[in-house]
């Protein structure tokens, strides 16, 4: 069954995230910028993968991160892939958004990645990106990219494409309750078209996601897409949730 | 009270047999891949113990997600057997709910001991914030316990989360266990007692079985080579599965419902050979392959044993003091040896009651160096010596002056 491979200390999963920190980041979402927003999320998420990764108080390499964050142009954050431990000591890197919307260099950038890294992934979980943006992109168009990338993959399964939408405007109802919300299971729901962009460069959340996912409390459908509308902190949370769901020993 | 013989989950316990009066014991401890290499300790845990005619056991696997679940394996594998131990005759149709009652009651004090446990000073900050998260949900164990009882003819188990019992006949066939469905999401919870179901329970008459083994989910899919075992292929087993990818912690506990006729092993003789180290010594026994040594903390009575293939043992750290020790000889070819005497190992204190009723100081009952106030010998002679000479210098003054 694909998707099933749990993340160890010798067969990591490696989960690359593309940041969004363009100068509308900058820009007020509730009573935070956008950008704090989404350092808080990151932090949480790399605690969450810090307790998932913690046996007594030893912390097994489970999770190998790549941060590339984007505005006109791509910085890699952490100088390459860090080990979540490694990640620990650092800590989360902070962003000064700035500049244009560069979607496409930064899926180059992990298409890049994944093509030196893969070949060495026989036996570990399929890669995740994580797209984190709140805007349509500028330049060149990122969707062939994307559907390169989301035919790339390991034996366990296709590289997955997650992406997060952080405006309020993206849905014709909004969401009430992240914990009980679904999931996207209707494109009709979306009233922004660069959301339906995004929508169709997403992967379906695999089953072995979703009962992680449900250990949490949320209670996505099965063949959701991995499309985050993140109208406020709560879904953010829960998008970046979802990017630290491969299944661990 | 009969010793509760408890597996170190500091260190790794290579294939033994133990020949009980009633059974034979062949048990394994081995750590993950991750644990050895960095010195921690496994979340597996073996407890067991005998008497003529009885065995209680337990094997737990602590769960990783959740608060140090070495902790709530530990503790929970020690009541277990203590508890099953206590039943002189054979259970009747109420276990279930016995057992249900002592799982909750067990978390007042179960979460005391999380709330005790503090993680190391110098963990990075994110670290820290991951175990106190966890920490809110407590420490949690799935478990395989139960008690065998000859004098009954009466096999009693229970168990909650996804390890693995198997009951064999005399002729290695299975035997089918009553309700035998092992789910992963069911353990118990320092904090809510039995969680995500209720304790499942069995009991079987004691003809039908010649043996059972109990192992954790380390074991995996290799658990079929458990039907026939012998101390070798386990050793290499756990090596096998220490090399795996996904190596994890593997306890193996398998009990012959049999015993052999051989002689026991002399009982050693301890000693303490520093009255100021927690240190105790023995002279080595002959045929013994490995030594027992039982603990009993004399402030609470709480007991526990660690084995050790050496003929010294260094009392754990933070240990309280005093503690009474015994030391038991053993060999897989042999019947353990009778337990030697019991030593006390460290300082007892002693608390004098005072009459004005002012809190009474602790005193030792052995003369500790004590430290006063005092100043060095060198400066009183300094000190005396000025006023020698300040007393000097104003005689001779007054003679001159007064002259």
């Amino acid at each position: 069954m694909p998707y099933t491979a749990v993340a160890t200390s010798t067969t990591p999963v490696l989960i690359i995230y593309l940041l969004d920190i363009s100068g509308s980041m900058s820009q007020m979402l509730g009573d935070k910028r956008r950008v704090e927003i989404v350092s808080d999320a990151l932090q949480e998420i790399a605690t969450e993968m810090v307790a998932r990764s913690t046996k007594g108080e030893l912390v097994s390499p489970r999770y190998r991160l790549a941060i590339y964050a984007y505005e006109s142009q791509v910085h890699d954050v952490l100088g390459g892939i860090r080990t979540i431990d490694q990640f620990v000591r650092d800590g989360v890197p902070e962003f000064s958004p700035r500049g244009g919307t560069n979607t496409a260099a930064a899926f180059l950038a992990a298409e890049n990645l994944l093509a030196a890294e893969l070949p060495y992934m026989e036996a570990h979980p399929a890669p995740l990106i994580c797209h984190m943006t709140d805007g349509e992109y500028q330049g060149d168009d990122p969707t062939p990219i994307v559907q390169r990338i989301m035919q790339m993959g390991v034996p366990d399964g296709n590289v997955l494409v997650e992406n997060i939408f952080i405006s309020d405007k993206i849905l014709k109802n909004p969401i009430g309750d992240s914990f009980s919300w679904p999931g996207l299971v209707n494109e009709a729901d979306l009233a922004n078209d660069y959301a339906r962009t995004l929508l169709r460069m997403s992967s379906p959340i695999p089953d072995s996601y979703l009962s992680e996912m449900q250990e949490f409390g949320y209670q996505l459908q099965s063949g959701a897409p991995m499309m985050f509308p993140a109208q406020n902190k709560d879904l953010i949370r829960m998008a970046f949730t979802m990017s630290g769901a491969t299944p661990v020993a | 009270m009969l010793p509760i013989v408890t597996l170190n989950q500091d260190s790794d316990t290579p294939a033994r047999r133990e020949i009980a009066p009633c059974v034979m014991l062949t048990y394994l401890y081995d750590r993950s891949r991750d644990s050895k290499k960095s010195g921690a300790p496994g979340q597996d845990f073996i407890a067991f113990s005998y008497d003529h005619s009885r065995v209680a056991f337990a094997v737990c696997d602590g769960v990783s997600q959740s608060f140090y679940g070495d902790l709530a394996a530990r503790f929970l594998g020690e009541k277990l057997v203590a508890w099953l131990m206590a039943h002189t005759a054979p259970v009747g149709g109420d276990f279930a709910d016995q057992l249900d009652r002592v799982l909750r009651a067990w978390t007042g004090e179960a979460s005391q001991l999380v709330q005790a446990r503090q993680p190391a000073a110098d963990l990075p900050p994110m670290i820290r914030e991951a175990l106190e998260r966890k920490r809110e949900n407590g420490s949690e164990s799935m478990f395989v316990a139960g008690l065998l009882d000859l004098s009954g003819e009466q096999l009693v188990v229970c168990w909650m989360g996804d390890m693995r019992l198997w009951l064999w006949d005399s002729h290695t066939r299975p035997v089918d266990l009553p309700g035998a469905v092992w789910l992963t999401k069911e353990r118990w919870s320092t904090r809510i007692g039995p969680k995500n179901g209720v304790p499942r329970t069995a009991i079987l008459n004691l003809d039908d079985v010649a043996r059972l083994t109990i192992h954790t989910d380390g074991v995996g899919n290799r658990a079929q080579e458990l039907r026939s075992i012998t101390r070798e292929r386990l050793d290499q087993l756990a090596r096998e599965l220490g090399a795996a990818p996904a190596s994890d912690d593997v306890s193996i506990l398998d009990i012959v419902v049999d015993s052999v006729d051989v002689p026991p092993l002399d009982a050693p003789e301890p000693y303490v050979p520093d009255m100021d180290e927690p240190v105790i010594r023995w002279q080595a026994v002959d045929g013994a392959q490995w030594y027992r040594v039982e603990m009993i903390a004399a402030v609470d009575g709480r007991q526990w044993t660690a084995d050790t293939t050496s003929t010294s043992f260094i009392l754990p750290p933070g240990q309280p003091e005093p503690t009474d020790c015994r030391v038991q000889a053993l060999s897989s070819d042999h019947r353990p040896s009778v337990w030697s005497d019991s030593i006390r190992v460290g300082r007892e204190l002693v608390m004098p009651v005072l009459e004005t009723g002012a809190p009474a100081m602790p005193t030792a009952a052995e003369a500790e160096p004590i430290v006063n106030a005092y100043r060095p010998f060198r400066t009183d002679v300094i000190l005396v010596g000025a006023l020698l000479l300040a007393l000097a210098l104003t005689v001779g003054w007054m003679l001159i002056y007064v002259r």
